[in-house]
């Protein structure tokens, strides 16, 4: 039993780690919390979440399943953004440096991420963000440079202040950004940039609100391109054992924890 | 200790009173990471039925400050996929797995039990008697003492191990159901055991109002291992210790949930 167990246990290769904020930025919606682990950090790709144990927080029954901002394996840390929504975000975004959090990771199925680009041939790739939806994104964009491509990053919100983390965004490739109220960027929606007009992408990623992302998806199939997207459905175990989490998809409901949060546009039924 | 906690219902042995309830533990494999299964004494799968089933559309979950509520709709890929798939996976774990039956007439739970009597390493079944009765306008068979009745003897004509049942709470005397059940059972020389499903909130099965002392020992908001809040809990109540223990490994359980590190509880 033992053997199988182990065996079994390598395959999800799920861990409880602890984990201390040693570092925080934090703006009026959302906060960036650096998280370090005295454990080895396991393998971590972008699109994965954690799930984070709220400490203190009496209404918040179930972990807050949050997608990783950013890893450095060689020393061990992980980076949330997190925005203010509900008690239990408010919570976390509110600890202290060096307050002890408790994390599920890794979770779920990653982006798909490309081959190392060739000299000779780079594919186009966008990012599309909307909101908090840019977290995963940086992990992405990292991961991307670090094959060689030069993602053009397209990050919209409602106004300057949900625009966050630009100048890391400009390490890994252009940025672009829209605002509803024109404070920074284009104004108008992410799906509205001039930059759709001129650019045909080879492949497109996306993160945000559901109704940006379905504008996404219709302006990926407009293109013929190639399109993932994360979804945000409401969670409450994060590994497969309570379905409570499904997305109606071309297989039936599956669950988004461990199915997703990334689905092909192909997969999804919107 | 292993024997002070063991229980024996009827053929079925438990090497401790702990079980998980059907849907609150998936089919155990996705709790391998945190936990030994061997653990407790039994894991009741996922509501099976004979054909796959989608569920309820999303969203199917609410959250509350203590626990959360869910209405899946017996999302499953049918019994012919867990015989195949799941079956083998989980068939070596060293506790006793049970599986939950539900259906929308008779016949669908006479054909999966009969398929799942087919499994070695299954000692019983769990029928799920809260499904809609399609043939008597979707009441659901727990509700009715004739659908009842009848789904009970079909399923026992058919399969002969472990049968419990799993009773709806919608009715205005659980204990008419309940004795209905247990007379079948008698009459037929059946297995005695019958499982009243008092509440469908998931997750963690509460014991009874020996719990309330734990979470008043957890008042003070400090940690406590296990040996410790035993020895507390000996104290404050003087009772045997296979029932403390049990205490403790739903406690166990419940902070598993809440994924606390090691062996330290605390409840907030």
């Amino acid at each position: 039993l033992r053997i199988q167990l182990l065996t079994m246990s390598s395959i999800t290769n799920k861990q409880v780690l602890d984990f201390i904020l040693y570092e925080k930025e934090e703006w009026a919606n959302s906060a960036l919390m650096k998280f370090k682990t005295t454990e080895v950090l396991p393998e971590i790709f972008p699109g994965q979440f954690v799930q984070v144990k709220i400490e203190n927080s009496p209404d918040t029954y179930l972990r807050r399943p949050l997608s990783v901002n950013f890893t450095d394996r060689e020393n061990s840390c992980l980076w949330l953004l997190v925005q203010k929504i509900g008690p239990g975000t408010c919570k976390l975004a509110g600890l202290a440096l060096n307050s002890k959090v408790n994390m599920i990771l890794p979770l779920g199925k990653s982006f798909t991420l490309p081959e190392p680009a060739k000299d000779s041939f780079q594919q186009q790739i966008m990012l599309i963000g909307g909101g908090i939806g840019t977290a995963p994104l940086l992990f992405l964009g990292k991961s991307l440079h670090e094959r060689s491509y030069s993602p053009v990053f397209l990050l919209g919100g409602r106004s300057a202040a949900d625009i966050l983390q630009i100048d890391q965004f400009r390490l890994y490739g252009k940025v672009y950004v829209t605002t509803q109220d024109g404070s920074m960027g284009e104004r108008g929606l992410v799906t509205e940039h001039s930059i759709l007009k001129d650019m045909q992408p080879d492949k497109m990623y996306c993160c945000g609100p559901k109704p940006m992302m379905q504008a996404v998806a219709s302006l990926a199939r407009a293109k013929n391109c190639w399109c993932e997207v994360s979804l945000e459905n409401l969670m409450a175990c994060g590994f497969g054992a309570c379905l409570c989490c499904v997305e109606k998809t071309t297989q039936g409901h599956v669950c988004t924890c461990t199915e997703g949060p990334v689905f092909n546009i192909n997969q999804l039924l919107w | 200790m292993v024997d002070h906690l063991s229980v024996q219902l009827k053929a079925l042995r438990l090497k401790n009173p702990v079980m998980t309830a059907s849907g609150t533990f998936g089919y155990g494999e996705e709790y391998l990471d945190f936990m030994d299964v061997s653990r407790i004494g039994g894991i009741i799968v996922k509501g099976t039925t004979i054909r796959p089933r989608e569920g309820n559309d999303y969203p199917r979950m609410a959250e509350t400050a203590s626990g959360m509520l869910n209405a899946v709709g017996l999302q499953n890929k049918g019994v012919h996929y867990f015989v195949k798939h799941l079956y083998p996976r989980i068939c070596d774990f060293n506790t006793n797995v049970l599986v939950n039956v539900s259906g929308s007439t008779v016949d669908d739970y006479v054909q999966a039990a009969e398929i799942i009597q087919e499994l070695d390493k299954i000692p019983g079944i769990e029928l799920n008697v809260s499904c809609p009765n399609v043939k008597e306008g979707g009441m659901a068979f727990g509700v009715s003492p004739r659908a009842l009745s009848l789904v009970v003897k079909e399923v026992r004509a058919v399969y002969k191990k472990h049968l419990m049942l799993k009773l709806s709470p919608n009715v205005t005397d659980i204990t008419e159901l309940a004795k209905i059940a247990e007379d079948l059972i008698r009459e037929m020389n059946w297995d005695r055991n019958v499982k009243q499903q008092s509440r469908q909130q998931t997750l963690f099965p509460l014991l009874d109002g020996a719990m309330q002392e734990v979470f008043d020992l957890f008042a003070e908001g400090r940690d406590y291992d296990t040996s410790e809040l035993y020895e507390l809990l000996r104290q404050k109540r003087d009772c045997d210790m296979g029932y403390l223990l049990s205490i403790l490994l739903q406690l166990e359980l419940y902070c598993l949930i809440r994924a606390l590190p090691g062996n330290k509880y605390r409840l907030y």
